[in-house]
C-alpha cells in the first residue's frame, strides 16, 4: 500500500509540476539570453529581412527572372541605374534572379535539414532508449554514413539518383542525418536514467509515451541549436552541388547555379554575375551562423565553444 | 594498449566493410540499368545487353557479385556459354587487390586513374592543412590570451567569416582579384608550379583555419583557468613557456581530435576547389565521372576516400597516446 501511495507523488512531480515549470523557466531564460546577445539579434533580424525579400520576390523584383531583355546593350552589362546588379550572359536581370533564386536556395537548406532532423530524431531516440542490439545496429549504420564527409556522401547520393534539385535536397538531408541521430542518441542515453523516466515507467507509461512526452522535450534544445547551424552548412553544400552542376538545372535561378554560370566570365572581368549570388549565400549563411551561435549560448551552455556545425 | 589498438583496428575494418557494401549497393540501386547506360555509349546491336550482363556477371546473385567484386574471381572457373565446359578463369582481382574495374569513359583502370590523380589532391590537402594549422592555432591562442579585447573580437569575426564563406565563391573572388585585376598570379588555373597552388590552398583552408582558431580559443580558455597554469606562473615560469609548454600541450587535444575529421572535409572540399581552379586532382575527376555516370570510377574514388579517411582517424587516435600521457588505453 505504501508503495502505491508513493506513485501519485512522483506522477504529480513528473507530469505537471517539474516539467511545466522547467519548460516555462527555460523559455523565459532563453528569451532573456537572446535579447542580450546583440550579434544573434542582428543575425536573426537580417535573416528575417532576407527571407521576407525572397518571399516577396514576385512583387518587388524589377524584372522577370527568366525574361531575356530585347535590348542588345543588356548583354553582360555592369551594374547601372536600370539593372542594379547588372545583367547576365542571356540579358537577364541579376537582381531579379537573386531575389527569386533565394527562395530555392534557402528552402533547400531548411527542407533538407527538417527531413534530416525528423529521421535522425527518431533513430537517435530509439537507439538511445532501447539500447542493446537495436542501438548496435543503428549506431553501426551511422558510423558507416559518418565515414564519408558530407559533401562526398551527398555526391554519392546524387550519383545514384541523378542530378537535380530534389535529389540534391535528399542528398544533403541524408548526409546531415547521422549527426542528429548521434546527438539525440547521446542525450537520450543520459536522460533515460533520470528519475522522471523511472517515475513514469513506474506509473505504467508506455515506451512510446516516455520517449515522446518525457525524453524528447529534454533533448530537443541541442537539436534546435545543431539544426540551426546545420541549415547554414546545408545551404553551402546544396549551393556547392548546384555549382558543380549536380543540383539546380537550367533555367532555374538558384544562387549556387548562378555562380557556376558566372564562373565562365570571371576571367574576362565580368565580376557581377559571380559576386552578387556569392555574397547572397555568404550573408545568409553568416546570419544563420550568428543566430545559431546565439541559440547555442542561450539554450545549451554545454555546447558553448564547441563547433557543432 | 595493444588490445586497444587491435580492437580499434578491427572496428575500422568493419566500418570499411560496411562502406564497401554501401558503395557496392550503390550501383545496384541506380534507377535504370547501368549496362543499358554503358551500352548506349558504344552503340550496340540487339541482344548485346543480355550478353554484356552475362559477361559482367550481373546475372548472378547479389551476394556472389559482392564477393567477386571484393575478392576477385580469378580463382573461379568461368563458363559463359553454359556448355558445362569451363572456358577460362575469371578476370577480376577484386577491390582488395586494387582492382576497382575499368572506367566506362576513360578506357583505363580506375586504380590507374586514382594513382594518376591522387598526388595532386594530396598535395593540395597537405598544403591546406600545413597552412591552416599554424595560423588557426596562433590566432586561437592569442584570442584566448587577449580575451575580450579588440584582437579577440576581430579573430572571432574572422572565424565566423571563414566558416560562412562559400569556398567556391572565395576561390572565384581570389581568382578575380589576384589573377584578373592585380595580375599577381599568372597562370591562375591548373597545376603548373607552386604559384598555382597558392590560391587553391587559401580557398581550401579557410574553413579549417576558422574551426581550428575557434576550438583552440575555447580549449585554451578552459586550460588557462586551471590550477597548474597558476602554479606555473607562481613559480615564475616565463609566460611564453607557460602558454606553450603548460597550457597548449593540454589545450591541443580537442584540436587534434578534429584534425582527422578536417582532413576528411579537406578531401571533400577539394572536389569544389579543384573544379574552381581546374586543378587536375581526384575531385575534378569524380565530378566529371558523375556527370558522365561513370559508376566504376565514382565507386573507386569514393571507396578510396573513405578508406583514407578511416585510416587518418585511426592514426589520429593513435597520436593521442603520444601527446597526452593521461590517455593510456588498457
Amino acid at each position: 500500500m505504501s508503495a502505491n501511495e508513493g506513485q501519485p507523488g512522483i506522477a504529480a512531480l513528473t507530469e505537471a509540476g517539474v516539467k511545466q515549470d522547467h519548460t516555462q523557466n527555460q523559455w523565459f531564460f532563453i528569451r532573456r539570453q537572446l535579447r542580450q546577445d546583440k550579434a544573434a539579434l542582428v543575425g536573426g533580424a537580417l535573416l528575417l529581412l532576407i527571407i521576407a525579400l525572397t518571399m516577396m520576390a514576385d512583387f518587388i523584383s524589377p524584372y522577370d527572372p527568366l525574361e531575356q531583355s530585347e535590348n542588345s546593350a543588356d548583354l553582360l552589362r555592369p551594374p547601372n541605374a536600370e539593372h542594379w546588379m547588372g545583367t547576365d550572359d542571356l540579358r537577364r536581370d541579376v537582381l531579379s534572379r537573386i531575389l527569386h533564386g533565394g527562395r530555392t536556395t534557402i528552402s533547400v537548406g531548411v527542407i533538407s535539414i527538417t527531413a534530416a532532423v525528423s529521421v535522425g530524431l527518431v533513430l537517435g531516440l530509439v537507439a538511445g532508449y532501447f539500447g542493446g542490439y537495436i542501438d548496435d545496429f543503428i549506431s553501426r549504420i551511422l558510423d558507416i554514413l559518418l565515414t564519408l564527409p558530407a559533401i562526398l556522401l551527398a555526391i554519392v547520393v546524387v550519383t545514384i539518383l541523378g542530378a537535380g534539385l530534389q535529389n540534391a535536397m535528399l542528398a544533403v538531408g541524408i548526409a546531415s542525418m547521422p549527426a542528429f541521430a548521434r546527438l539525440v542518441r547521446g542525450d537520450t542515453l543520459v536522460e533515460k536514467n533520470k528519475i522522471y523516466v523511472e517515475g513514469s515507467r513506474a506509473m505504467g507509461a508506455s515506451h512510446w509515451h516516455i520517449m515522446w512526452q518525457h525524453i524528447l522535450p529534454n533533448v530537443i534544445s541541442s537539436v534546435i541549436v545543431v539544426g540551426t547551424l546545420r541549415v547554414a552548412s546545408a545551404i553551402q553544400i546544396a549551393a556547392g552541388l548546384s555549382f558543380l552542376g549536380l543540383g539546380a538545372q537550367i533555367p532555374h535561378p538558384e544562387w549556387g547555379f548562378m555562380l557556376s554560370l558566372g564562373r565562365n566570365y570571371i576571367r574576362s572581368g565580368q565580376w557581377w554575375m559571380t559576386i552578387f549570388p556569392g555574397l547572397a549565400i555568404f550573408i545568409t549563411v553568416m546570419c544563420i551562423n550568428l543566430l545559431g551561435d546565439g541559440l547555442r549560448d542561450a539554450l545549451d551552455p554545454r555546447l558553448r565553444g564547441t563547433n557543432a556545425a | 594498449m595493444t588490445v586497444y589498438l587491435i580492437r580499434r583496428l578491427l572496428a575500422s575494418l568493419i566500418i570499411l566493410l560496411g562502406v564497401s557494401v554501401l558503395i557496392f549497393a550503390m550501383i545496384h540501386l541506380v534507377p535504370g540499368d547501368p549496362v543499358a547506360i554503358m551500352l548506349h555509349e558504344v552503340k550496340s546491336g540487339p541482344g548485346a545487353i543480355e550478353e554484356m550482363r552475362r559477361n559482367l556477371g550481373l546475372d548472378r546473385p547479389l551476394t556472389e557479385q559482392y564477393i567477386f567484386w571484393l575478392l576477385g574471381n580469378d580463382y573461379v572457373q568461368v563458363d559463359t556459354d553454359g556448355d558445362e565446359v569451363p572456358d577460362s578463369y575469371g578476370n577480376r582481382r577484386g577491390i582488395l587487390r586494387g582492382d576497382f574495374g575499368r572506367s566506362i569513359f576513360k578506357r583505363a583502370q580506375v586504380i590507374d586513374i586514382i594513382r594518376d590523380r591522387f598526388p595532386a589532391t594530396l598535395k593540395l590537402t597537405v598544403a591546406a592543412m600545413c597552412f591552416a594549422l599554424p595560423i588557426g592555432l596562433f590566432a586561437g591562442i592569442i584570442a584566448a590570451v587577449k580575451r575580450e579585447t579588440f584582437y579577440d573580437y576581430t579573430t572571432m569575426l574572422g572565424a565566423l567569416v571563414g566558416v560562412s564563406i562559400p569556398p567556391f565563391w572565395l576561390g572565384l573572388m581570389l581568382m578575380y582579384a589576384f589573377g584578373v585585376e592585380l595580375r599577381w598570379i599568372r597562370p591562375v588555373v591548373g597545376d603548373r608550379g607552386w604559384m598555382t597552388l597558392i590560391l587553391p590552398t587559401i580557398t581550401l583552408s579557410a574553413p579549417t583555419i576558422a574551426i581550428v582558431a575557434r576550438l583552440t580559443r575555447s580549449s585554451m580558455l578552459n586550460v588557462l583557468g586551471e590550477d597548474f597554469v597558476r602554479t606555473a606562473r607562481a613559480k615564475g615560469v616565463h609566460e611564453v613557456s607557460v602558454l606553450t609548454r603548460h597550457a597548449l600541450r593540454n589545450a591541443i587535444i580537442p584540436v587534434l581530435t578534429i584534425l582527422g575529421l578536417q582532413f576528411g572535409y579537406l578531401l571533400g572540399g577539394a572536389v569544389i576547389v579543384e573544379t574552381v581552379f581546374v586543378f587536375p586532382g581526384l575531385g575534378r575527376e569524380v565530378v566529371t565521372a558523375i556527370i558522365n555516370r561513370d559508376f566504376p570510377l565514382v565507386q573507386g574514388v569514393t571507396l578510396f576516400s573513405a578508406a583514407l579517411f578511416v585510416l587518418i582517424n585511426f592514426t589520429v587516435d593513435m597520436i593521442y597516446t603520444a601527446v597526452d600521457p593521461r590517455i593510456r588505453y588498457a
